[in-house]
């Protein structure tokens, strides 16, 4: 890091922590403003990084040294909120879930650079028997051994908050209080097959934290898609693409592709653009990720996209 | 030769520490089924009717098939040891006794086991019909006899007390024991214990009066089930071996010794086959045959059942509506089957999809202790089949991407189109229900029908 990098990031962390600071939790009014920029430093000079490797918790390391280390983001006693997929069932090997040893090397890191308190959480697609999901993944064992807090939000209304949005279709819905609480909020997904919605990336992610999911189902899937990631954007975007299911998603088991990377930013639609070329689609292709990208919600050119590798 | 009176502590703690497990492993019957589960199946095999059961119905010798004959072995060298020691309602029936003998004692009356001269005297000729009933009723297809029986018995009502319902059996049990003698259910009701009865009739060791009795009858009053016959000078076959007896009795110990050859006539009123008693265990089998109607499967009743449940007839037969299974199912997509059902189908396990969805996990398979849920492949198994109604299903009939049942299916058995229209593809489906739970639509456009077979082949 030469002097010049060196101001610049420090300037940069300062403002951010500046403006955390300034931030306060949202008042428990029935209803609250969205927050539709970023508060966590981004990537100066990239739209994404992307780390290479197959060691969960050394790709971790590596990606934040590369976004200017940890201390970026968790401020001293925050609350830290991060959104894996562990919505269905299945075993780490089957890869239908965000890498649960990356998790709870998060979870760690989180703890270690001075956060009061890290929840980890999803609302698994069987709403009837979450509990399968925990102990399936091994999220639960393996968040709790590093001292996270890990849980689902199925058929609990006290999770959620009432929120307005000025989204096109979705404008009046539920949405976790956790995140809206949070003074950190990473989402953590992983890169895999979609029936419906053709792949479940970052934004689609996103849908674990909305009360009332059939309403998205029986309006537009990808126009609410585009609609939420731009309620409230992760501060910070991670994206498990060390393993993934290429067919049979959500649900799997399907036939595993190893891509060996993960991807951090705070552009999350550059990530979904990135990773649905990764899987071998146009990124256009995928409805939430044009339609995202049409409404300017991030840079979904591929070629426009500034990289970088680590 | 074996002095009772040191059976004193043990004979409250061993059986009211039976129960205390008992309601200890049933508590712990949820998702993930902790290691200690199997215990529970294994101490249900010691009861002997289930292995009746079973050969009635699978027609070999079950792997399993040594630990009941444990207790029958038990049973013919020195009677009704497992009921006065092992069972978890004998635990329970102990419990009441104890507690009632405590009470009467301070209160300084006479504590009682059974009176003599008790009305209940009068019911011993009817005991044998009543097991020929009920025997008649299982091997003629009624499940219902099997949850008589102590374990099923014991965990489906706490099962129902851990839901917060009334365990009426178990209320029952206790009044009666409160109202006539403390093991009125053991004598007179529990068809395990009275095979045991039956077999105890020839067993080796028998608990003999002491030298110089007095007839002075302590021993009838604090006897729980009515045993003790000083006349003869050894007990009845429903002697449970506790040996409070012996620490009553003023004229010295009770002891278990080696039956007397000349009185091999332990219990004089069931003297079998007189012209009266073949009529009434003709009577029994009379109206066994005429209530067995109303017990077997109603014609077209086809409830969606447990992955791996037998086909429905033999389903009934030997589903004990234990309530395992439900207490076990990790997504409580398994209901008990309300009493409007009818007799026949009352508490057996149900799936309600539109409730919760079956997550195929298989713990009901692993903790059923009858097989009425055999252990079967995800694969093979079919508790239903999905069907969409595509003039009301959003993707067929609006055009639209819902495409939840895809997304929910853990077999992908539902197919998209290329306008993303679904439909059910029958060789992988199961009939989990997970596409009826999330179908979006009110009134569900997808909807798992019960099928006449429940395997693949």
């Amino acid at each position: 890091m030469d002097r010049r990098d060196f101001i610049k990031t420090a300037a940069l962390s300062g403002l951010s922590l500046a403006v955390l600071g300034c931030m306060k939790p949202p008042s428990d009014s029935s209803t609250i403003k969205p927050s539709i920029t970023p508060t966590a430093p981004g990537v100066p000079n990239f739209d994404l990084t992307v780390v290479q490797g197959m060691d969960p918790e050394d790709l971790l390391n590596r990606g934040f040294k590369a976004i200017g280390g940890i201390d970026n983001y968790v401020r001293k006693n925050a609350t830290v909120v991060i959104k894996p997929n562990f919505s269905v069932p299945r075993t780490p090997e089957e890869a239908a879930t965000t890498n649960t040893a990356m998790v709870a090397a998060l979870v760690k890191m989180c703890l270690t650079a001075g956060a009061r308190e890290v929840k980890v959480v999803d609302q698994p697609l069987n709403s009837s028997s979450p509990a399968l999901c925990l102990e399936r993944t091994g999220i639960k064992s393996a968040v709790e051994a590093v001292g996270g807090k890990v849980f689902t939000y199925n058929g609990v209304r006290d999770f959620f908050r009432p929120v307005t949005h000025t989204g096109k279709i979705l404008k009046n819905f539920d949405f976790s209080k956790d995140v809206l609480d949070a003074d950190l909020f990473i989402n953590f997904p992983i890169l895999k097959h979609h029936g419906g919605a053709k792949l479940t990336l970052g934004m689609k992610n996103l849908m674990g934290l909305i009360w009332d999911r059939k309403f998205f189902h029986t309006s537009d899937l990808h126009q609410c898609i585009a609609d939420l990631a731009a309620f409230h954007k992760p501060h910070l975007t991670i994206l498990d693409a060390i393993r993934g299911i290429t067919a049979n998603g959500p649900t799997g088991p399907g036939p595993i592709r190893e891509y060996g990377q993960i991807v951090l930013g705070t552009d999350q639609v550059a990530i979904d653009a990135y990773a649905a070329s990764l899987f071998g689609m146009k990124p256009e292709d995928v409805g939430y990720i044009r339609i995202a990208g049409e409404m300017g919600l991030g840079q979904i050119q591929w070629e426009k996209l500034r990289i970088q590798k680590v | 030769m074996m002095k009772l009176s040191s059976l004193r502590y043990w004979r409250t703690f061993i059986p009211v520490g039976m129960l205390a497990a008992t309601i200890f492993l049933v508590v712990r019957y949820t998702y993930p089924l902790p290691p200690d589960s199997v215990l529970l199946l294994w101490y249900s095999r010691l009861d002997p009717l289930l292995l009746l059961s079973f050969l009635r119905w699978e027609g070999v010798f079950p792997t399993w098939g040594m630990v009941p004959l444990i207790t029958v072995l038990l049973t013919l060298i020195a009677g009704r040891v497992f009921c006065g020691w092992l069972c978890p309602v004998g635990g329970l029936l102990t419990l009441q006794h104890s507690l009632r003998m405590s009470v009467k004692q301070r209160m300084s009356s006479p504590y009682n086991g059974r009176k003599p001269g008790n009305w209940t005297n009068h019911l011993y000729p009817y005991r044998y019909p009543w097991l020929l009933f009920l025997l008649v009723l299982m091997m003629s297809g009624s499940g219902w006899v099997v949850y008589l029986s102590p374990f099923h018995l014991i965990t489906e009502e706490v099962s129902r007390v851990l839901q917060q319902k009334i365990p009426w059996m178990l209320l029952l049990m206790l009044a009666l024991g409160l109202i006539t003698f403390p093991r009125f259910w053991c004598v007179f009701v529990c068809p395990s214990g009275l095979i045991l009865s039956l077999l105890a009739r020839f067993r080796l060791f028998v608990v003999k009066t002491p030298q110089g009795c007095r007839s002075c009858g302590i021993c009838q009053k604090v006897c729980p089930t009515g045993a003790v016959r000083p006349e003869l000078g050894v007990a009845g076959s429903d002697c449970l071996v506790c040996g409070r007896c012996s620490e009553q009795c003023p004229a010295g110990n009770f002891v278990l010794s080696c039956r007397p050859q000349d009185k091999i006539r332990t219990s004089g009123k069931d003297n079998f086959f007189t012209r009266r008693e073949v009529i009434r265990l003709g009577s029994a089998v009379a109206l066994a045959i005429a209530t067995l109607p109303s017990l077997l499967r109603p014609v077209e009743a086809n409830p969606l059942r447990p992955p791996g449940a037998l086909e429905e007839d033999e389903f009934l037969a030997r589903c004990s509506r234990c309530g395992r299974c439900i207490k076990a199912c990790p997504s409580k997509c398994l209901k008990e089957m309300p009493f409007s059902s009818g007799a026949a189908l009352f508490l057996t396990p149900m799936i309600v999809p539109r409730e919760a969805r079956c997550e195929l996990t298989q713990d009901c398979q692993k903790v059923c202790p009858t097989g009425a849920i055999s252990q079967l492949s995800v694969e093979k198994t079919v508790i239903g089949l999905a069907e969409i109604d595509q003039s009301r299903c959003i993707g067929w009939a609006e055009g639209k991407l819902c495409l939840i049942c895809q997304e929910q299916c853990p077999q992908q058995a539902i197919d998209a189109d290329s306008h993303d229209r679904p439909s059910v593809i029958t060789e992988h489906c199961v009939g989990c229900g997970a596409c009826e739970n999330a179908c979006p639509v009110e009134g569900p456009a997808i909807i798992i029908r019960p099928q006449s077979r429940r395997r693949r082949p």
